[in-house]
This record gives structure tokens, sequence and C-alpha cells, in this order.
């Protein structure tokens, strides 16, 4: 029994380094550092021409052109946020693939969080509600479960048993 | 022949409308004949619309230009086999499509009804046929497909290239099943409303309904997914573009029906909140056809832009308030019959997968709709794109994924709470491994760490399931694969589940190796070069170009070497297609389970140089093989029990292994 366990676990183990291993040969990224930022800027910026596409992704000529202005901008030493507003400047706050986190645009940054807590504080309450909540006197398992009742105990009893002498 | 068309769509418009009217009327008036021949009716109705797109599709085969929708969607030229694409190509074909798909799928769901349903039969044919009745109505006066142009054109314009595509043949087919389909689940949910069922009557119904349209929708996604990876020519799967977020929204909802109704089913609890998840997610369901019918936002999905887009949302309208209304018209019957007993249970941990999903969806909501509350208070349309979707919607999907390694493992009802260490050790050891030897193999920042760390409990606690399982019964004296199957078959709706987690924790393992770890450079390179990107290395050999009667094709071939070992030659081009002025590419795909090698040759110069794109895409394969697991899992959980044979405890024993 402990076997099995040991195998199942030296199985799983294997499998998932096995899924792991890409991040080998990718996670250290064969581009130069002034590369992948200049990526990452191109992933930020839409190509104005071609709604809802990066300029990394699109293929057209305008989308091109500005990624070669991102990388002379970066070569003069200019920050992320100047080259980002250069093309603000030029073509609008659509440009940018997500809007900044300033300003009025703290609205679709700050909600989704503050929704989260705010869900998750009804869900305390609610549960502790249900928990009192006046319900439709006891309920029956369906039939069928009712008929398994006995054998799912049975099956419950063993698996603890199993727990308890196999002690992993 | 477009006649014909024609007269059956009226037909089927006629029976439709006749059958939710006559189901209503047969109810009150207790008259069981006219009751009958409104079924009859329904059952009729999908063999008109069938007989329809016969007709349509006849008429691509026939280059029957005389229709608009036919010269304006294929040509001489085109492919004989892209005639099935052609066929929804545009409005009129689709709306023709979900409109025959979901009326064989409501006379089915209305002819394979059981008992506990059938007091509510007639309401949920009603609303089953008003939904037909509306995809009819607009179609035949906003949409018609057999409109006859005036002049017939010699040829017709031709098929939007994009759509010639393997993948074409399944995605819009199962997506839009897969759309319409939550109509099912929804009808049963109001008809039992309006025929005062407020107890679990239509739950078992409804979760086989939604287990199926479930399925139909992942995959449809998937299938999207896979087609825009080899397509649109961007290296990636998903960008969280407005039409694929349709796509999304009403699977979130859904998903989270499909596990909270296992809680009515077994507990009578969450009557009120399973009603508002279908509600939910039909809403999803209808704002994702608006989308794709025509929606206000620009993305690569525009194809059929129309005005009917303002029709749906009408529709998608009375149907929220609708629903609603009739709610909290039967909300205080809806009440759960057992209390919650601890939240260190099975049902609150269904309930917290519930939040997870919704918040979700309402995350992807708020995204979709602030470029609108921009415009209207400020006046300036922003986008929101994919750093917005990537920093709100993962941490919740990631949330996700490790409630999905824990929840199954709480008992129902209270769990102690050193049982749950007990229960959690084994998956939180693993999930720990599995970072380390990520971190080990070069994963440096928190978040995939974590991420592959989650996926690994996940898996985790469903492995310890099965080896639990399996081992009890191993120990009574069954053989390790004959205890395997059993284990299934005592219990499909579970171990279908896990199944389909199974394939949850592949889609977390590909999405966070993909989208942490994809790498990307542009070469130029003339015949003979070769350039490197991490350990592999292209060497363009030469292009060719070849002109066909539609498109001129461009293809570079490449040979791909690997630690300088040559390993084969890959195709990379496009086709360009002058009467839509559109290029379509054709990326050269090397996949192993590791990585992708994916090349995109983007432009031909004069001077025989070719631009060259080449990705290195981490684990994409593993989206793919996620697909049969869900599918595969979603079959077993719908696998019909044996007839009662768990009735008597002795034949569990004696009873093969199947499934």
């Amino acid at each position: 029994m402990a076997f099995v366990r040991r195998l199942a676990t030296a199985t799983l183990v294997a499998v998932t380094a096995a899924l792991a291993l890409p991040a080998c040969s990718t996670a250290v990224s064969p581009l130069p550092a002034s590369e992948q930022r200049a990526q990452a800027i191109d992933q930020s910026l839409i190509c104005p021409i071609c709604p809802g596409e990066t300029i990394d992704r699109s293929q057209v000529q305008l989308a091109k052109d500005m990624q070669v202005i991102v990388r002379q901008q970066i070569d003069e030493g200019r920050t992320d946020a100047e080259i980002r507003q250069f093309f603000v400047d030029r073509y609008g706050e659509r440009v940018l693939a997500s809007p900044p986190r300033e300003g009025f645009h703290w609205l679709v940054w700050a909600a989704p969080p503050i929704g989260v807590v705010l869900g998750l504080l009804a869900l305390f309450r609610v549960t502790q509600a249900m928990g009192r909540r006046p319900h439709d006197g006891p309920y029956t398992e369906a039939p069928a479960d009712a008929d398994l009742a006995p054998y799912l105990r049975q099956v419950d009893r063993e698996l603890h048993d199993e727990e308890d002498k196999g002690g992993t | 022949m477009a006649d014909l068309g024609s007269i059956t769509l009226l037909l089927a418009l006629a029976l439709a409308a006749y059958a939710g009217v006559g189901s209503l009327v047969g109810q009150w008036r207790r008259a069981p004949e006219l009751a009958l021949s409104a079924r009859y009716a329904a059952y009729l109705t999908p063999l008109m619309l069938v007989t329809s797109m016969v007709v349509l599709v006849a008429a691509f085969v026939d280059h029957d230009f005389s229709l608009r929708y036919v010269a304006g969607n294929s040509n001489r030229a085109m492919d004989p086999w892209l005639t099935w694409v052609a066929f929804y190509a545009g409005n009129e074909g689709s709306l023709l499509f979900i409109a025959a798909v979901f009326s064989a799928a409501a006379a089915l769901a209305v002819r394979l009804a059981p008992d506990e349903v059938r007091p509510a039969l007639p309401f949920t044919t009603a609303v089953l046929m008003a939904v037909t009745v509306f995809f009819v109505a607009v179609m035949m006066t906003m949409a018609n497909p057999f409109y006859e142009l005036p002049v017939t054109p010699p040829d017709g314009q031709g098929i939007n290239p994009l759509l010639t595509h393997p993948g074409m043949f399944f995605h819009p087919p199962m997506l839009m099943s897969g759309l319409i389909g939550v109509a099912l689940p929804f009808a049963f949910a109001m008809g039992h409303l309006l025929a005062g069922q407020t107890g679990d009557e239509w739950v078992d119904t409804a979760r086989t309904w939604g287990l199926v349209v479930w399925a139909t929708l992942t995959i449809g996604l998937l299938l999207g997914a896979w087609w825009a990876y080899t397509i649109l020519g961007w290296g990636g799967y998903w960008a969280w573009d407005p039409v694929e977020n349709a796509g999304l929204l009403p699977w979130l909802p859904l998903t989270a029906f499909i596990h909270s109704i296992m809680v009515q089913r077994r507990r009578g609890m969450f009557r009120m909140w399973n009603i508002a998840l279908i509600i939910l997610a039909w809403g999803f369901a209808m704002y994702g056809m608006f989308m794709n019918r025509g929606g206000p936002v620009p993305s690569v999905h525009s194809f059929g832009q129309s005005t009917m887009g303002w029709v749906f949302l009408l529709f998608l309208g009375v149907n929220l308030i609708g629903a609603f209304a009739l709610f909290f018209w039967r909300y205080n019957r809806l009440r759960s019959a057992a209390p919650l007993e601890s939240r260190l249970s099975r049902e609150a941990a269904f309930l917290l997968n519930n939040v997870l999903f919704l918040m979700i969806a309402l995350v992807t909501l708020w995204g979709v709709v602030y470029p609108l509350v921009t415009d209207v208070f400020r006046g300036v349309i922003v986008t929101v794109g994919r750093p917005y979707f990537d920093i709100i919607a993962g941490p919740l999907f990631l949330a996700l994924v490790a409630l999905m390694g824990v929840g199954p493992l709480l008992p129902w009802r209270r769990a102690s709470g050193r049982g749950l260490l007990r229960l959690l050790r084994f998956p939180i050891i693993l999930g720990v491994i599995v970072a380390v030897v990520a971190v080990a193999l070069g994963v440096r920042a928190f978040l995939p760490a974590l991420a592959f760390g989650v996926a690994g409990l996940a898996a985790a606690g469903i492995l310890r399931e099965w080896a639990r399982g399996v081992q009890v019964r191993h120990a009574k004296g069954e053989g390790y694969l004959t205890a395997f199957g059993r284990l299934i078959a005592s219990n499909r709706p579970r171990y279908g589940g896990y199944i389909a987690h199974l394939g949850i924790v592949l889609l977390a393992f590909a999405a966070t190796g993909s989208s942490f770890y994809s790498v990307q450079e542009d070469f130029s390179l003339a015949p003979g070069e070769r350039a490197a990107l991490g350990s592999y290395e292209i060497e363009f050999l030469g292009s060719s170009a070849e002109t066909k009667p539609d498109r001129i094709e461009r293809r570079a071939a490449v040979l791909v070497y690997k630690d300088g070992q040559p390993l084969e030659q890959l195709n990379a081009g496009f086709a360009f297609y002058p009467a839509f002025s559109m290029a379509a590419t054709r990326a050269g795909i090397r996949q192993t389970p590791v990585e992708d090698l994916y090349v995109l040759a983007s432009e031909f110069t004069p001077d025989g140089r070719a631009l060259f794109r080449v990705h290195v895409n981490p684990l994409v394969v593993w989206l793919w093989i996620a697909g049969p697991f869900m599918v595969l899992g979603t079959v077993v959980s719908l696998w019909p029990e044996r007839q009662r044979a768990v009735a008597a405890l002795p034949s569990m024993h004696a009873a093969p292994a199947a499934g």
C-alpha cells in the first residue's frame, strides 16, 4: 500500500518535472536586456490603425515603424514612461494597451480588487446566515443515496482506518 | 429551390410559435390533445429548419449566385470543401445554423424529458419555443439567407480568407451551439419557476444539458484558440480580445452552475443561487451572440457587422428583466432544504468556487465596459487590453486552480481542522516540490513558480483521491486496473469531474509556461543565412510564390536546427487575397511537449530577402491535449448509471467495470 503511494508520488514528481522542464531552456531569456525592455513596451502599445492589436502582434508598416521608434528611444536613454508618453502625445490615450494607473483610470484598476474583497466579505456573512437560516426541515438524501448510505459509511470507515494505519 | 428554403423558414416560425402558445393554452385549458399537438409542432420545427439549411448548402454547391448570401460568401474559385464554412460565414447562415441546432436540441430536450420535469414541461417548452421564434424571426426580417438579388452576378465575392482553416469547420459551430445551448438549462429553470415547481425537480435534467453545453462551449473556445494560434500569426492563442471575452463570459457562470448544481442535487441547497447562476449564464451567452453579430467593439471577429446587434441587446434586456422578475416572484419558495453546517465543508468550497467564477466574469466584464465609461464621462475611448486582464483575472484563476485541488478532498457537511490538514498534507507537499523543481529548472519569478506549484497541488489532490480509492478496492482483492475502472464507475459524476479537472491542470501548466516564458525575435534573412534564438537556429533555404485563382501564396522554406543539429524543414508564409486585400498567415510550427518553435515569414523583399518572426512558446501543446480530457470527463460524468444496480448492495461488487 505504502509502495503504491510512493510509486504514485514518484510518477507525479517525474511528470511534473517533465512539464516544468521548458523553464530551464527558456527561463533565462536569450535576448539582450534592451530588447526585452523594447518588447515589453511593444506589448503595451496598441497599433492605432488596427484596433485591438498590440504593435508586437500587428503586421502593418505603422506598427513596425513604431517598434523602430521604441528601440531608437531606448538607445537614446529614455525611460519606459517617457517612451509611452511620446506615443500618447501623438495618438491619444487609446494607444496604450491598458489605461495608465493614474488619475481617473484608477477606477479601472482599483474596482476589481475592492470588488473581490467586498465579495469575499459578503460570502463570509452569507455563509454565517446560511448556518442559521430557517430551512425546509431535515433534508432526506435522494433515494439512491439512501440505499448507498451504509456502503458509503463502510467505505468512509475503511478509508479512515487506512489513513490511520498508513501514517504517511 | 430558394423558394423551398423560404417556405420552410416560414413554416418553422409558424410551428415554433404554435408549439409555444399551444403548450401553454393546453396547460391552462387542460386540453391534452392541444398540448400533444403542440409537442408534435416542436418536433417538426427542426425538420423545417434543417431543410432550409440543406437548401442553402445546396445553393452554395450549385454556385447559385442569385442568392445575395451565396454571392457574398463564396465564389467559383473556392475549394468545394469550404462550402460548410461559407455556409455560416455571415449573419444569415449563422442565424440559420443557430436556429436549426437549437430547435433540434429543444425537440430532443422535450422528447427525452424524464417524469420529474413533466409537470413543468409546457412552460419549459414555451420558453424554448420563444427563443426559437426570436431567432427565426430576426433571420427572416433582418438577415434572410434566401434573399434574391435583382441581377445574378457571374461570380461571387468569395469567402473571408481568415476562415479558410480546418479549425473553422468546428470552432464556429461548436461556439454557436454552446452559446445558444445555455438556453436549455435556462428554459428548464424558468419553466419550473413558472409552474411553481420550486424544489429540485429540474436539477438533474438541467445538469445533464448544462454539462453537454459546457463541453461544447469549452471545445469551441479551445478550437478558437487553436485557430488564432495558427492563422492570425502573432504567436499567441488568447489575446483578451472583446469577442474572445464574449465567449469566455458565459463559460464562467456556466462552469459555476455545473458545480453548484451538484450541491442542490446532493443536499437540496443553493436553490436560489443556481437559478441566479443560470440566468446570468444565459445573459452572458446572449451578450456573446450580440458581440459576434455586429457588436460595438471592433475585433478580429467582426465578420458580419450589422445593426442586428441592437435587436440582440433588446432581446437580452427583455430576457434578463423577465427572468429576474420571475425569480423574485418565486423567491420565498426557493428555500434551502438544509443549513450550511460549516465553512470547512464541500458545500462551502462549492460556494467559494462559484464566487470566484463570478468575480472573474465581473472583472472581465468591467474591463470590457470600461472604455464605454471613459467615453461617457471623459469623451475618450481607451483600450483595456491584455495587461489589465493578466493582472486582474490571473490571480483569480490561480485561486480557482488551488481551490480545485482542495475542494474535492473536503467532506460534505463539515470537516475537522485536523482531518483537513491530513487530507491536504500530500497535495501541499507535492505542490511545494513542483514549485521547487520549477525554480531549480530556472523559473526565477515568484508568480510563475507559485502557479506551477498550485497546478501541482491541484493535480496531486486528484491523484491522491484516485490512489486512495484504488488502494481500498485493491485491499478487497481487486487488481489495480479493475479497481481503477470500478472506482470511476462507482461515482461517475465525481470521477468524471476529476478527469475534467486534470484537463484544467494541463491548461494551467500550459498557460503559465507560455505566458511567462515565450520569447520572440525578428530577423531579416537572405537565402542561405542563419539566425539563432535560444537553442534553436533557422536557416532560410529559399522562397516560392504560387498564384491561385483567388490568392497568391508566398512561402519560405526554413531548416530548423537545435543545438547545432538539423531537425526538420518548416514552411512559413502567407496567402494574399486580392479580393479582400487581406493576408492569411500560415505559420511553420514545430511542436514538441516542451515547447513550440513558431516561425512566421511576414514579408518578402524584391532582393530575395525574407522578414521572419520567430517565437519559442513553451508548453503550448498541453492546451490542445487538455481538450480531450475535458470531453472525456464530461462523457464519464454523464454516462447513465446502470439501472439502479446500486439499489442492492451485493450487486455492487459483482457488477463488471463499465464506463
